[in-house]
């Protein structure tokens, strides 16, 4: 799946679809731009695994 | 891409009869701190009487705030100027759990993280964010930027 992070909606797995153990494997890349001085962030990311 | 605000507070404002409400306000922040809104309710607009100042939440002043990004705008004005909004509760008396995994100075090379889970708890969530200029001390900044 694509995660498009500007609406920071995040991908959803129904309570029914996984079991206790189950285990993900997350790939994380980052097409990383420099544009201009003053205005940009450092190349810092999180990734959240959360239920309720 | 678009631009997020985010939304501090709604109220309302009253009459002096502290009953009728005369205006249903929303009180939004601009993360960059700056806020180039020029509408009604603006920071200089002479509807901010010092009764309705006096009914801002959160000890905010509403002619002097505009200087950290926070602007206020009535219902109507909302409706017609944001085409989504979302909002989010804090649950962690429900049991709310998480793992987080912060990334460093990322080279942009792909990293894998290794999630297991340790009981079913609700449904699953998964989000990537990384920081925007609001939200980091310039001192960090090194001028690099995520394409998304």
């Amino acid at each position: 799946m694509y995660y498009y992070e500007a609406y920071h909606r995040p991908f959803k797995y129904l309570e029914a679809d996984y079991a206790a153990g189950d285990n993900f494997i997350i790939d994380i890349t980052y097409d990383w731009k420099g544009i201009s001085s003053s205005e940009h962030p450092n190349r810092d990311y999180t990734l959240k695994v959360y239920s309720k | 891409m678009s631009h997020a605000y985010s939304l501090i507070s709604v109220f309302n404002l009253y009459d002096t009869d502290t009953t009728t409400v005369l205006h249903k306000m929303y009180m939004i922040r601009n993360p960059w701190g700056v806020t180039y809104y020029n509408g009604t309710w603006k920071h200089d607009d002479a509807a901010w009487t010092s009764a309705f100042k006096a009914q801002v939440p959160h000890s905010v002043d509403p002619t002097t705030s505009n200087a950290d990004g926070i602007m206020f705008i009535n219902a109507a004005d909302f409706l017609t100027c944001f085409d989504d909004f979302q909002s989010a509760e804090y649950r962690d008396n429900e049991g709310y759990t998480d793992d987080w995994y912060d990334k460093i100075n990322d080279a942009g090379t792909t990293s894998t993280y290794s999630v297991t889970v340790p009981a079913k708890n609700g449904d699953l969530y998964f989000t990537i964010d990384s920081y925007f200029q609001g939200q980091i001390p310039q001192s960090c900044w090194n001028g690099i930027y995520p394409i998304v």
